[in-house]
Formats: C-alpha cells, sequence, structure tokens
C-alpha cells in the first residue's frame, strides 16, 4: 500500500505544485496524479506545465515504483459551476433553442463548447457564438472549438459524398439527391449540382450523356477503403446485391 | 443505465439517515460511469467492431491513439488530392482531438471515482445542502456524464463520417 506523501517523496518539487492530488487506487493497484486543465499549456512556462512533462512524470513514476501510473486530467469546481451557470444564461436567452450545453478545457484559458440547438439556423449558430464569445471574455477565458450537436441542416462533406457515389454508381443526379436526403435531409438539387460540378472538374467524376454519374479512378483512389465492415468497399457490395437489374 | 442513476439518485437524495444516502449516492456514481462507458463502447463499436469489447481501463488510451489515426491519414491523403482544403482539415483534426480529449479525460475520471464508490466506503459521500459530493465531486455533475459522452461520441462519429471511413 503506498500512501500519497510516499508517492510524493518520488516527484520533482518543481513538478508538485501543479498537481492537484496522488493517490494510490488499490482495487487495480494503479498511481493516478490528478491535474487541473487549467495548469497545462502547450509549453512548459512559469506557472503552467505540459502534457508531454506530465506523460514523462507518469511512465519515470512508473518505472521507480513498478506499478502503472495513469495522469487524470480534470476541472476545477468552479469551472464545473460556469458550465451550470453558462447553460442557464443560455437558456434564458434562447429559451425555445437551445437544449444542452456542456465544455471542456483544453488549457488554462482555451473552453472548448458543445451546444445542442433544436431548429439550427446559421442565425442562431451565429447569436450563441458571440454570446459564448463575450461571456467567455468577461471571464478572462477564450472560446476555442464549439461543437453543434444534431444539426438538422448537416450537409455531407465532399469525401462522403465520394463515398455515397462510389456505393450508389452509377446514379443519376435525382435518385442520387434521394439517396443523400435519406440521411441528410437540408441536401438540395442545387447544392448537390454545385457539388457535383466542383468534382467533375477536379476529375474526380465523370458524368455520362445520360446524366449518369460515376466515380473516375482519381475519385475512386480518394474513397478510403478496406476490409473493414464500415467501409466503402463492403458498403458497394450489398448495395450492389440490393439492387434490382 | 442513466435513468437507473438518476432514480438511485433521487433515492438518495430522498433519504433521512445518512448511511442510506451514502449507499445509494455511490451506487448512482457507479450507474453514471457504466452509461457514460457503455455509450462509448457502442459509439467506437460503431466505428470500428474491435472497440465493441474495449476494456474499461483501455478506453481512454484508444480514443486519444488508435481512433485518431485513421481519420488523420485519411484527410491528408484527401488535402493531397485537392478534396479538402488545408483549413478543412486542420479544422476537423482540431475538433477531432478536442472530442477525443474530452472523452478520454470523462472517462477516466468517472472511472476514479467509480473505483472510489465501489471499493472505498471509508471514503463517505459527504452533504452540502442538497448536494451530494464524492471526493468533493458533485452527484448531479456525474449525471451529466452519459450525455456528455453521447456528444462527444457525436463528434467523432461526425468527423469519421465526413472523412469517408464509415
Amino acid at each position: 500500500m503506498f500512501n500519497s506523501e510516499y508517492i510524493l517523496s518520488f516527484i520533482d518539487d518543481r513538478l508538485k505544485k501543479f498537481i492537484n492530488e496522488v493517490r494510490f487506487r488499490s482495487s487495480d493497484e494503479v498511481i493516478l496524479i490528478y491535474v487541473y486543465r487549467g495548469k497545462i499549456a502547450e509549453k512548459v512556462r512559469p506557472g503552467f506545465t505540459s502534457l508531454r512533462q506530465m506523460n514523462n512524470l507518469a511512465s519515470r513514476l512508473s518505472q521507480q515504483l513498478s506499478l502503472e501510473v495513469d495522469v487524470i486530467f480534470t476541472i476545477k469546481g468552479d469551472h464545473q459551476g460556469l458550465e451550470d451557470a453558462l447553460y442557464q444564461m443560455l437558456k434564458h436567452k434562447f429559451p425555445d433553442a437551445v437544449v444542452s450545453f456542456y465544455m471542456s478545457l483544453a488549457d488554462e484559458i482555451t473552453v472548448n463548447s458543445w451546444v445542442e440547438i433544436s431548429g439550427l439556423t446559421e442565425e442562431i449558430k451565429n447569436k450563441v457564438e458571440d454570446y459564448c464569445s463575450t461571456i467567455f471574455q468577461e471571464a478572462d477565458l477564450n472560446l476555442g472549438v464549439i461543437e453543434w450537436i444534431d444539426s438538422v441542416d448537416d450537409l455531407p462533406a465532399l469525401p462522403l459524398l465520394l463515398k455515397y457515389l462510389k456505393t450508389n454508381q452509377p446514379i443519376k443526379i435525382e435518385y442520387f439527391e434521394q439517396v443523400l436526403r435519406e440521411d441528410f435531409p437540408a441536401v438540395s438539387k442545387r447544392w448537390l449540382n454545385q457539388k457535383l460540378d466542383q468534382c467533375r472538374r477536379k476529375n474526380l467524376i465523370i458524368r455520362e450523356k445520360e446524366g449518369i454519374y460515376c466515380l473516375s479512378a482519381k475519385g475512386l483512389s480518394i474513397v478510403p477503403a478496406g476490409a473493414w465492415y464500415t467501409s466503402s468497399d463492403i458498403d458497394r457490395v450489398l448495395a450492389l446485391g440490393r439492387k434490382k437489374w | 443505465m442513466k435513468v437507473v442513476g438518476e432514480q438511485l439518485q433521487d433515492w438518495a437524495q430522498e433519504q433521512k439517515d445518512d448511511l442510506n444516502k451514502d449507499v445509494f449516492g455511490r451506487s448512482a456514481f457507479n450507474r453514471y460511469y457504466y452509461a457514460a462507458y457503455l455509450i462509448t463502447r457502442m459509439n467506437l463499436g460503431e466505428l470500428n467492431p474491435i472497440w465493441k469489447t474495449e476494456k474499461h481501463k483501455a478506453m481512454p488510451n484508444t480514443l486519444i491513439t488508435t481512433v485518431r489515426k485513421p481519420v488523420i491519414r485519411a484527410l491528408e491523403k484527401q488535402v493531397k488530392k485537392d478534396v479538402m482544403t488545408e483549413s478543412e482539415r486542420s479544422k476537423a483534426v482540431g475538433s477531432l482531438k478536442v472530442a477525443t480529449a474530452a472523452l478520454s479525460d470523462l472517462l477516466k475520471e468517472a472511472y476514479d471515482l467509480r473505483c472510489v464508490a465501489d471499493y472505498e466506503p471509508e471514503e463517505l459521500i459527504s452533504f452540502d445542502n442538497k448536494l451530494l459530493l464524492l471526493k468533493e465531486y458533485k452527484l448531479d455533475s456525474a449525471r451529466k456524464w452519459p450525455s456528455k459522452a453521447s456528444a462527444y461520441c457525436k463528434t467523432i462519429r461526425r468527423i469519421w463520417r465526413d472523412a469517408g471511413l464509415v
């Protein structure tokens, strides 16, 4: 059984100040080092440590004590409070739109956020983003990545569009639109025309005379393929099996 | 699983006896962890069947290593072939790193609290008005673990999907 003082005696004084808690978990014999995310910076500088420094500390301790050592990055209680407070403020400001709000700290000042909105539009996105930025600035924090959960106006990225085309080719634009709309209700014929035209100019797809689209060899080489069960090759084989000739 | 946790939490808060509050409260921590873990395992399992059987302790590390690799490789290839711009790639990789790191942190911390709740009965649940805390961690915050795990998984799946991998 290792107590915290004993474990701490193996840790350099300059690193101890970044550590919130050290403990030995007897159930699986692991030493845990708790570090606040707010103490992590990209590079070591006065008052801050880095991921690399903490991971090096863990492997050094592991060798010295012949035990598994795990670093757990956590957020302070006041940051948990900030998440709750910001959620309430967003609910108050956008009562019919905001469903949930979560945040995580990337480093001492950068906050990443996940926002779930019902009926997401560009206008609401911008308003919520501006509102969050203003509040974080007031708290001396920066808004990092903001992720929108369950956005119904989601559209497929180009690599995904090519994967759908690989699965369903040869296909007319009208049918292709129907296939895409099953997973992406926001897809329109105009948007699809634009994207297919863009792909054609990059020689990724071929448009035949009858308005039928297929992947070119270049397009085919881009779509990730392999033997895993979600691979485009498997999707293609299954689609061929379902096809009525 | 989340519903069970919520019910246990409600019961814990209703109890008059501190010992009963403790046992219901620590069981709620356990259920909230399992809900988050199973949500993660199910979502990752849809990306790669190997991850359907991923062990508790391995999951956080898998998230920040092998879950990232295929996406990073595919996106680099797509930039080279001019299907994606460098800024689109960088944004997608940034989002993937943020979501996998956040989920990895959550699972590590939640697993440790679950171990305290299950194996260290001497570490009692404390009370601050209506709040129940285990090692200063609020049970109300643990209640969010499953929803948070689900939100982070959605981001990871979206990026995998956008890269054409699923």
